[in-house]
């Protein structure tokens, strides 16, 4: 397990899988975020991916987008290597200041994607760089005002990208009466090569301890 | 030092230099706290026959403080702000428990001649504020209470080096009354721990650095007006701590190739005309050698990414402050952000240090061997460009 967990995050059920392709490879989590309580409501959905100082590249990809909402028009992008638009795979990388993807939405229940992160920073880490990269989720309103949350900040969900290709997501509660959590970061779609790599593995183990139950020759 | 120290340790020219009669002559050991120095040589040989001396210094320089004292209860101009030696005092108070020794510091921080003032805000009178700041200190720790003009005089303190090396206001600066001003500042840090005083030091040993060395005279100059400008030597060693406990505070090898350069200096062409040459030079030289000989700190700084806040319209993120060395770092832990791009501000800064921002850590009270600690940053960042930054931290 390479994911952080933050101490104030309501609900953070993500696991990491390295892919069967040598090395490290992309770390994915699966987002479900309840927008209930603006069920019907128009907005925006802010999605976005900020270096430090000096970090290595890396980049995220929002993909699985899915909603019983509506995207509402064309995104706004910020950023020169921000490319590709909802519902199908939006990619992001770290090589700017601000690299924001901000997108029209009609709020429905809920929806969810899974967030694809990589890049050298994930799949090789330098050792050298000091600062990591930060994603953040922003719910907006029609006055793009921040909503659902209680970060000072405004955002809903956050994921920073550490130095050693760890991730550690924070999700921030409603700032909605009854307090419920708005997002979750509830699981992870590992890559079939991953399963693949487990499945391996699971007959390795069951092959060593029938070789185990096999009689000792005698001696 | 120890034959020096054995030359001036002479209680005939102590007892003709100054007494309850007077002063008669600065050009002897008491001057610059020759009790100070006396009682720091035994303790750095071990040898406790220097504390002799040390009660040769310390009988004349009280009876001078308590005869001008006798009965006041009021600043005494005569006890004049630039012979005010509080630490000998406060170190045979707590050696002995000589109850006149106490007495005398405890006149120094409530009724010398600046006692009643802090100090004051010209540049000028910068060796009085320093030596107040001193008594002041001093005679808390002997269990008097502080007067509370402590904090009027370290502003003016801070004052006179904006005066120095910021707004350059001073009409003439003199190197070795800054070396007393950092002493004076360093000595207040270490009482309390407030943050806006590593800054100043800084602020204040860069300047000299910058404007006052002279390389091939191995000394600062004398005094700013001179012309042309005169190296002293022998003023070295006022100086030379304050690079020490700052390469001891940041890890800042500039700040330990500067100090060993001005403290070499003066060992080396510092001429010793009289005891009072002596005692400046060992005043408060035994930190520098304390300072240099310890492993300083090792805080590292690394960080998140920064995000746009839509709420407050700035880049946010967290600083991550790690104690790498083997040592605690105690006190607070102040980061600095110097070669912050054009335009990009640190919006939540603690201050400012010759116009570099920083900001203080919170918890960082004592960082153990491997601890971090975080710090939010917030930064106004108009064209959304990339934020760099070099972090220095101490």
């Amino acid at each position: 397990m390479r994911l952080m967990r933050h101490g104030n995050a309501i609900l953070v059920a993500a696991a990491l899988f390295l892919s069967a392709k040598g090395g490290r490879a992309d770390t994915y989590l699966s987002f479900t975020v309840s927008t209930g309580a603006v069920t019907g409501s128009s907005g925006f959905l802010d999605f976005q991916f900020g270096p430090g100082a000096d970090s290595q590249a890396a980049f995220v990809q929002i993909e699985n987008f899915s909603s019983d909402g509506s995207l509402n028009g064309t995104a706004q992008v910020s950023g020169p290597n921000v490319g590709g638009s909802l519902p199908g795979i939006v990619k992001i990388d770290n090589s700017t200041g601000y690299n924001d993807y901000y997108q029209p939405f009609n709020y429905g229940q809920t929806f969810s994607f899974t967030l694809d992160v990589g890049g050298p920073a994930i799949t090789a880490p330098n050792g050298t760089s000091t600062y990591g990269t930060s994603f953040g989720l922003g719910l907006l309103d029609s006055n793009q005002n921040n909503i659902l949350t209680n970060d000072q900040d405004g955002f809903a969900a956050t994921v920073e990208l550490n130095l050693d290709g760890t991730l550690t997501p924070q999700v921030f509660p409603s700032n909605n009466s009854g307090g419920a959590p708005v997002t979750t970061i509830a699981d992870v779609a590992p890559e079939p090569g991953v399963w693949a790599s487990a499945g391996f593995g699971l007959m390795l183990i069951l092959a060593r301890r029938r070789a185990r139950r096999q009689p000792s020759q005698p001696k | 030092m120890l034959q020096l120290g054995s030359l001036y340790c002479n209680q005939s020219d102590i007892d003709a230099a100054i007494g309850a009669g007077g002063v008669v002559t600065e050009g002897n050991v008491w001057y610059y706290d020759g009790t100070r120095v006396y009682d720091q040589v035994a303790g750095y040989t071990g040898d406790p026959s220097w504390y002799t001396c040390a009660g040769y210094v310390n009988q004349d320089y009280k009876a001078w403080v308590l005869a001008l004292t006798a009965g006041v209860s009021w600043p005494v101009g005569a006890l004049n702000g630039w012979r005010i030696f509080p630490h000998g005092l406060l170190m045979e108070y707590q050696r002995t428990g000589d109850s006149a020794s106490l007495q005398a510091l405890s006149n120094l921080a409530n009724y010398s001649a600046f006692a009643g003032s802090g100090g004051g805000a010209p540049c000028d009178v910068s060796r009085e504020t320093a030596y107040i700041i001193d008594a002041y200190l001093a005679a808390g720790d002997a269990g008097q209470p502080v007067n509370p003009l402590l904090a009027t005089a370290v502003n003016y303190a801070i004052g006179h080096i904006d005066q120095w090396f910021t707004s350059r206001t001073c009409g003439n600066t003199q190197p070795f009354m800054v070396g007393l001003t950092m002493e004076a500042l360093i000595n207040y840090y270490q009482h309390t721990g407030d943050v806006r005083i590593p800054p100043q030091v800084r602020i204040a040993a860069d300047g000299l650095w910058a404007t006052a060395w002279i390389p091939a005279g191995n000394a600062f100059y004398y005094e700013s007006i001179d012309v042309p400008l005169v190296a002293v030597a022998d003023l070295n060693l006022l100086i030379a701590p304050a690079y020490a406990w700052l390469w001891q505070q940041t890890g800042l090898a500039r700040y330990l190739q500067e100090g060993d350069q001005v403290f070499a200096g003066g060992v080396l062409y510092g001429n010793f005309y009289s005891g009072k040459q002596y005692s400046q030079n060992y005043r408060w030289s035994f930190d520098y050698e304390k300072w240099r000989s310890s492993s300083p700190n090792s805080p590292s700084v690394t960080g998140t990414g920064f995000l746009y806040s839509r709420v407050n319209g700035t880049f946010n993120g967290r600083l991550i402050v790690t104690n790498t060395g083997s040592q605690a770092i105690t006190g607070p832990v102040l980061v600095e952000l110097t070669n912050l791009p054009t335009g990009v501000t640190l919006s939540n800064a603690t201050g400012t240090s010759a116009g570099t921002p920083f900001i203080a850590v919170p918890g960082a009270g004592n960082l153990a061997p491997g601890q971090s600690v975080s710090v939010n940053v917030q930064f106004s960042n108009p064209s959304k460009g990339l934020i760099t930054f070099t972090p220095i931290a101490y």
